[in-house]
Parts: structure tokens; sequence; C-alpha cells
């Protein structure tokens, strides 16, 4: 198997050729310009952090694996929120060309006294046909919220399922992906994928045991405000708990609203996204568990952003584990570079005498260094 | 054992999508072209390399002419169109930072050329001394609006001539260069008569909602004095808008200047209160009805200021 995925990353290499994504007359609009400080600079990375403060009110027990949960101080993972005033997390994100065949991306996450590095990867600049591979730890391309870095969740937690099925770090892991552009008149991306299988789901025992995934990703345009955004994501692995080949599968849909002539007053999406897991890891529940978040985000002025979200998990599942949740959410942007969030969520268990949980979030996140661009 | 196993659904589900996706990445790119494939980020430059390019050229805009280039979204439906583009022209001075990176990325492209055109523009408002977001979002290269000043359109023509040369066999550079030249010759005959209708309002003093404007304000021969945004991208506080407001009385400044895709409420308000004319204009090519190309723009531009304000 490895003997295979070194000859195919031999093969890929030699196939490929020198970008010639270049600039002719000024430098790609990403890379900084050379300084007084000295023109050494100018390789410099692009530098961004990102830093998330929170205030964590509770009410009642909190529940959902992986879920709100101990105090601030104690160390929380990717996106995992604690009661009281607290760091939640910071981002250190650096973006670079390695050379001609590669962009190197490196971001570092700081939570609680933990440094982790959260993604590390390379992005392949000259591969033939339409091809893109990126060798690396990565959020992987499954769904649409695995890959979200905690700055950019739509709303302060993670959603349920995702905690349940993925714990708190999600699916994230060293791999390699190929990817392409499906030549149809529409945007439709094929993404292959092989990672190593050593995270909450596909907690393998044996270190030589790899990950599959694929996912499909298609976006139209129904007008030139409108996008319809559809995928389908399976991932397949052994896992130690269970001690058999198990599977994840998700499928998401998302709607969003722009119009061209007010692009900076008003915007609206809709996003539905459903995880499915062969199974609950550690939960001893013996058959297939999912769950499903779904939220609508309305930008109503420039300024100011009002948000729902609606979560079932135990769909299908045991009944100990199946619940609803609820979050409203008003959000502050004064730009682009700070955020402020009050979101009131409220859990409810569906086992009957079972506590609910209340939870109220007040967030800022802010944005220093260089100007990133923004994934659609 | 272990290789068994290694074998078994996950191995083969894999490398079947790796073998999917291979076979439906077909190339994308035909072998012998005719014409250069350009994608643009704003439609002046589109309208600009049809000019220049004619029918060797096959040309399409990103943003639309009323939307603002600051805000587009690097939609993946974009990616589709730089995926088969052989050249994207652009601004430049970071007009599109927060947008176009993504758009190259994720092309896939690696024959694609990108060229920004603000080579050897005198570039306006360049910061003095630090540069720092508590100044707004500032674009440290300078104010990137620089096509709204007509007198820039034979340099923009010219670098884009050049790109497109690069891309043409050499039996067809002469028809470039016959297209550059007509472009040229017409901006030059144009520019002189939109200066001649202009002249009545040259010293003019007005307030501009953003920097959108300043290059055609050099162009008129206007002063902007003062912005609605307080500082370039940030909203303005009813603190700021009284201050104006009272400004604008004292210096007797008669003008509101804003681009078609600003919230005219706000604008409007302030030149209503103030007693001023508030004038909206398109600040791209297509940016309203019957503006098809650059010559079109500045017609547009200076029909609405002899139009709105009042004579001088």
């Amino acid at each position: 198997m490895r003997r295979m995925l070194l000859c195919a990353a031999a093969l890929a290499l030699l196939a490929s050729r020198p970008s010639s994504v270049r600039a002719t007359a000024q430098s790609p609009p990403e890379q900084g310009q050379a300084t007084a400080t000295g023109v050494s600079r100018a390789f410099n990375p692009a530098i961004s952090v990102n830093a998330l403060f929170l205030g964590a009110l509770f009410n009642g027990e909190p529940i959902g694996h992986g879920d709100a949960g101990g105090a601030a101080g104690e160390e929380h993972g990717h996106g995992e929120v604690g009661e009281g005033l607290q760091i939640q997390e910071a981002e250190l994100q650096l973006t670079s060309f390695v050379d001609p065949y590669f962009k190197g991306d490196l971001i570092i996450g700081m939570h609680g006294e933990a440094v982790e590095i959260e993604e590390a990867y390379v992005t392949s600049q000259a591969l033939p046909a339409g091809l893109s591979l990126r060798i690396g730890r990565t959020y992987t391309p499954f769904g649409k919220h695995n890959r979200l870095h905690t700055h950019q969740f739509p709303f302060v937690e993670p959603p349920l399922v995702h905690s349940m099925l993925l714990g708190e770090e999600g699916l994230s892991e060293f791999g390699a992906e190929l990817s392409c552009l499906v030549p149809v008149p529409f945007f439709l991306e094929a993404i292959a994928a092989i990672y190593n299988g050593d995270n909450e789901y596909f907690a393998s025992a044996n270190d030589r045991d790899l990950i599959g995934l694929g996912r499909l990703g298609a976006l139209w345009d129904l007008s030139e405000s409108t996008t319809l955004e559809a995928g389908g994501s399976y991932a397949t692995g052994q896992s130690s708990w269970s001690n058999a080949y198990e599977y994840l599968a998700g499928g998401d849909l998302t709607l969003k609203w722009r119009p061209l002539r007010r692009a900076l007053y008003t915007q609206a999406e809709w996003q539905l996204e459903y995880l499915h897991g062969s199974r609950l890891p550690e939960v001893g529940a013996d058959g297939a568990f999912g769950g499903l978040a779904t939220h609508v985000r309305y930008r109503f002025n420039r300024t100011w952003w009002l948000g729902v979200r609606y979560e079932k998990t135990g769909l299908p599942g045991e009944e100990d584990e199946s619940m609803t949740r609820y979050a409203a959410q008003f959000a502050w942007v004064p730009g682009e570079f700070e955020l402020w969030r009050l979101q009131y969520s409220l859990t409810e268990p569906d086992l009957a005498g079972a506590g609910s949980f209340g939870a109220i979030y007040l967030q800022m996140t802010f944005t220093i260094g260089s100007h990133p661009a923004h994934a659609y | 054992m272990r290789i068994e196993r290694l074998s078994m659904p996950h191995t083969r589900f894999a490398m079947t999508t790796v073998a999917a996706a291979l076979m439906l990445a077909a190339p994308t790119r035909g072998a012998a072209q005719e014409r250069v494939r350009v994608i643009t980020t704003i439609p002046d430059l589109a309208a600009i390399a049809k000019a220049v390019g004619g029918d060797l050229v096959e040309v399409e805009s990103i943003a639309r002419g009323y939307q603002d280039p600051h805000y587009v979204e690097a939609k993946p439906s974009y990616v589709v169109k730089t995926s088969r583009a052989d050249l994207v022209l652009y601004v430049g001075m970071q007009l599109e930072i927060g947008w176009l990176p993504l758009l190259l990325q994720g092309s896939r492209n690696p024959d694609l050329q990108t060229a920004a055109l603000s080579e050897g523009i005198d570039a306006l408002q360049v910061p003095e001394g630090e540069v720092s977001r508590r100044f707004g979002d500032i674009h440290p290269e300078g104010n990137p609006h620089y096509w709204l000043d007509p007198r820039n359109g034979s340099k923009i023509a010219n670098h884009i001539a050049t790109h497109l040369k690069e891309h043409l066999p050499g039996t067809t550079h002469g028809r470039i260069d016959e297209n550059l030249q007509a472009f040229t010759a017409e901006l030059e005959r144009r520019i002189p008569e939109w200066e001649l209708r202009l002249a009545p309002w040259r010293g003019l003093k007005v307030v501009a909602y953003h920097q959108q404007f300043e290059y055609f304000c050099a162009f008129a021969g206007w002063e902007a004095v003062e912005y609605i945004e307080e500082k370039p991208g940030v909203p303005p506080s009813p603190r700021h808008i009284a201050e104006l407001e009272r400004k604008m009385g004292s210096e007797g400044i008669g003008t509101v200047i804003s681009s078609n895709f600003i919230d005219p409420r706000i604008p409007g308000r302030i030149a209503e209160r103030a007693g001023a004319v508030h004038l909206v204009l398109p600040a791209s090519v297509e940016g309203e009805r019957g503006i098809d190309d650059y010559f079109d723009l500045f017609d547009y531009i200076v029909t609405s200021v002899e139009e709105s304000l009042p004579g001088r």
C-alpha cells in the first residue's frame, strides 16, 4: 500500500511542470511587497492571527458527547467551550509558495495551554489535467462543517452530530488528497483521499491502517445572486472500538443569496448537513447513528446578522443519545476583521426525565495581519 | 495477514475513487487554439480587452459593473471560468485581494497567466508613513480605482496588448496594434470633449461616500474634501455625519457623490439636509443600462454631471 502511494506521488511529481500561474506585471495579490526593512522580507509567508474570546454561562448539566463541558481554564479542543470567561482559541496562520511546485500552509492552534498543529499541508501548483494534490495534515474535506476552523464556525459550538461522531478534533488527519474539477458546464469537484486512521471515529489500534475518503460537490448559479451547492461525502476505515470496518457518510445542501447591487447590505444563507456513521464511537450503541444540523443566517443591514439553528441527533440511533438543540444568534460585524456574537443554545435530550441544558455565549473574534481571502 | 487486510475494502474504495477522479479529469484545454480566453476581474478591463483583442479574444468579466469590486465573493462557479482561461487580467493594488487568490488557486490551471494592469499608473492616495488598519481598510499601494480616469485608459490598453501578444502568433500582432491604435485615437479624441463639457465645474468641492471616484475627480479637476465613510470601509457614525453636514454648510460644499452600489439613503439624506445635490454615478462599464464600453462609461458620467449639477 505504502509503495503504491509512493509510486503515485512520484508519478504525480514527474508529470508536474513548474507553475506558470505567474504574475507577468506584478506579484500575485496574495504576496506582499518588499518593504523598507529589506528585500528578504518579500519571501516571508503571509501571516495572520485569529483569536476568539468567549464568555459562557451554563444552565443545567452539559450534555452531548464532546459538547460544552467543564470550566474555563480547563483544556478544551478545537471549537470546544467551557463556562466562564476565556480565550476560546487563537490561531496562527502562515501561507506562502514553497517553490514553483507547491504552496505551503501552516495553521497552529492554541487553546488553554495546548498548542497544536491544526493543519500543515502543501498544495500542488503544477499538476496537469486540472488535478490538484494536497499532502499533509488537514481538516479533511468531509462535508461542510468539518473543514471549518473555529473562527469560521457559523455558530459558537460545532454541530452536535459532529461532536458526537467525530469528537472534539473532527475528522482531522494526515494524508494525501487528489482533487479535480470535472469538465461539466457547472462547478463539480471530485476529491479522493487517503489518510492515516488515528482519530476518534476511525481509531485503529494498528498504525498502518488507512482511511479512504471520497467527496463529490457541485454548485449551480440559480441567478447572479443565488447559488445552490450540494455535496456528498463517504469515508471508510478500520476501527479499533468495533474491530471492524466502519463507514461515515454525509450529505449537505447550501443555498446562498446575495444581491450584487446591494452586496454590502444584505445576504442570506440556508444550510443543511446530515452525518451518518455506521456506529457511535465508544458509547456501545450497536447500530448506525446519524444527525442533522440546519441553519439560516440573514444579514439585515451593513453590520447586523441574525441566525437560527436546529439540530437533531439519533436519526437513526439509540434513544439515549437522541437529542434536539435550538440556537439563536445576533451578530455584529463592523468590518472584515472583527465579529461579535450573542447566542443562546438549548439542548433537550429525548430521553424522558433527562434535564435540558441551556447556554448563553458572548463571543468576540478578531483577525490581524495579512488580509485573508474569504472562501465562499 | 496484514497485506490481505490492507487490500480489502478501504483500499479498493480509495483506488477506485482515485481512478474515477483521474478519468473524470479530462484535459480541459484544446491543443491548438485560435482565440485567447481572457478573464478580467472588472468589466472595464473586459471592455478594453475586447477593444484591443477584437475577434482574437474571448473575454469575460467576473464582477458585474453594478457590483462593489471590493466585495466580490469567490464563488466556485468563477473557478470554472479561471480553470478554462489563458489569461487573467486584474486591477491590482490589492483591490481583489479578498477573492482573486482563491479563484487562481482553485483553477488547477498551471498554464494560467495573471497580470495586474496597474504598472505605470500614477497612484493616488498612496499612504505615507505608518500603514495600519487603524486608518480603515486602506490599500498600501494606493487607491486602486484608477480606471475611472480616462487618461489611464491608454496605459491599461497598452498593457493588455502586450499580454495578449504573448498568447497569440506573431502574424496576428499587427491586428492587435491596429486595434490598440484605434482605441487610443478614439480616447484621445473623446478626452478633450469630456474635459470641455466638465469645464464649468472645474474646481468643484465634493463630499464622496468612498474613495471610489478619486481618479475621476482628478480628471474633472474636482476636490473630494470629505468622505462619508469615516475611514475607508468603515460605515459613518452619527457624529461624523453631523460634523460633515456642518462642514458642508460652512464651506458651501454643494455636491455629494456616491457609486450606484452604495445604498443611496445615507448620502441622499446628508445631501438633503445640507441643501446639496446627490450625484449617483456608475463606477464601471455595464454599471447602468447603455454603458457597453469604456467610452460609454465617461459619456454617461459626464451627462449625469451636466443634467444634475447646477450650471456655473
